[in-house]
């Protein structure tokens, strides 16, 4: 079997076994890989150390039963293997920002806080995109016109808000045309999603038409490879790989996509369009 | 693979060292992961200061070597050191950290050209040591590169030496 086959069955015994006490050598062990081919492997797919990817679904899940459960803090902490409730407190506030305690009251916190358990799918889409090379610039404000519908989550179909936008433009416009999703702040599934294209490319707004200054920001843009289904799992990269090790968080829950020429998420296996997600620094 | 067992004088090594665990910003073979910029750093230094300063025994030698802990088991975490045999510390910059590898029996593999970047140390661990009838120290283990080793780009026609602790 391939490595890319070996790492994902080890995804999988992880994800049996988060709550027994496994660790590195274990996850080794499962795919018969030294503990040494088996980090620097791991690491090279995933582009998570074993452990931390541990941690992190760890955390995942003990802040999902935290807010379905009635369990005791210390309950969720030991079942999730954190020996102790300040070292679950610290790893928690690491990676969520928040005290468990804190984290319970919320109803609700921003879409994509906690990290999906990565499968054969994510392996094989970063190989796709591989090397990921995201790239964070400024980017001044710039106004959007476009057609906005309300989708009940972002993988629903858009394609009435591209029907809609190429009605009201006519035959003439021919991009590049823009991709805005936002998402509410305070969790809830369904996203606002803006077909568009920059409003310096029109003299007016047409009728019909709706126009969304988007502020001066830094953002962080990757190129997506691949057809539309699989979008999500670049979405994964951006937020569960590249933003935790970085010096950035999340600014607001949505994400810009630049289609070019095309009229809307391209889908062949072949198609490439890039997607930025607003920054702030994490230290703000 | 060759393999030979041999009983090993100790060594006393000068050069720098990492913990942590090295694939953390890449993982792979890359240059850029933890091991890589540590022979960076290592060669880095060789060249302006350590060929000079240092009392090295054998300079056209350098030792890559491993040493794990109760918690490497756990985290993947481990002490990754690069340098060279010295014959004393007297002196020693204070840049540079000597490590003492005990005497021991040594099982020692010869790996050549592709088993350099194999998981050889499952290899080890399954086939090769149990063929040899010996049981390992899992607190440490070390490669010795000598001019046989050619460098990561020229692999197919570089060797290079494992050494492997014994249970006595």
């Amino acid at each position: 079997m391939a490595d890319v086959e070996n790492i994902a069955h080890a995804l999988e015994f992880i994800e049996a076994h988060l709550q027994e006490p496994i660790g590195v050598s274990e996850m080794a062990q499962a795919v018969a890989y030294s503990l040494y081919h088996f980090c620097r492997t791991f690491s090279r797919l995933t582009l998570h150390t074993p452990y931390d990817y541990l941690m992190r679904r760890r955390i995942a899940e003990a802040a999902r039963a935290l807010r379905q459960t009635d369990h005791k803090i210390i309950d969720v902490a030991l079942t999730y293997q954190f020996n102790n409730p300040e070292t679950f407190s610290r790893a928690f506030k690491r990676v969520l920002g928040a005290l468990p305690q804190q984290w319970r009251k919320q109803e609700r916190s921003a879409p994509r806080q906690l990290m999906p358990p990565l499968t054969l799918a994510h392996l094989r889409h970063w190989q796709r995109c591989a090397p990921w090379q995201p790239v964070v610039a400024s980017r001044p404000a710039f106004d959007l016109i476009g057609a906005m519908v309300w989708l009940p989550d972002e993988a629903s179909d858009n394609s009435a808000a591209w029907d809609w936008l190429q009605r009201a433009l006519g035959t003439g416009a021919s991009g590049p045309f823009y991709g805005l999703t936002c998402g509410a702040s305070d969790g809830a599934a369904d996203v606002a999603y803006l077909a568009a294209v920059c409003a310096e490319e029109l003299p007016t707004t047409p009728h019909g038409l709706v126009n969304k200054p988007v502020p001066a920001l830094t953002w962080v843009r990757v190129a997506h490879h691949g057809p539309a289904c699989d979008f999500g799992l670049t979405l994964d990269y951006l937020y569960h790989t590249w933003l935790p090790q970085s010096s950035y968080r999340s600014a607001w829950p949505g994400y810009l996509e630049s289609y070019g020429t095309a009229l809307g998420r391209p889908d062949a296996e072949a198609s490439v369009w890039e997607v930025a997600i607003p920054l702030l620094s994490a230290e703000t | 693979m060759k393999a030979t067992i041999s009983e090993q004088p100790a060594r006393l090594l000068a050069g720098f060292s990492f913990f942590g665990d090295p694939f953390r910003s890449h993982g792979g073979w890359s240059a850029e992961n933890e091991i890589g910029r540590l022979w960076q750093r290592w060669g880095e230094y060789w060249q302006a200061y350590g060929a000079t300063l240092l009392p090295a025994t054998e300079p056209g030698v350098m030792y890559e070597f491993h040493v794990y802990s109760p918690e490497t088991l756990q985290t993947g975490e481990f002490e990754v050191f690069t340098g060279v045999e010295i014959a004393y510390t007297d002196g020693l910059p204070l840049e540079v950290v000597a490590k003492l590898l005990p005497a021991a029996r040594y099982a020692i593999f010869t790996l050549s050209g592709e088993e350099i970047i194999s998981d050889w140390e499952w290899q080890v661990d399954n086939v090769w040591l149990p063929e040899l009838g010996a049981h390992r120290r899992m607190t440490f283990s070390f490669q010795r590169y000598d001019a046989r080793f050619k460098g990561m780009d020229r692999i197919a026609e570089s060797e290079l030496d494992v050494y492997i602790p014994l249970l006595t």
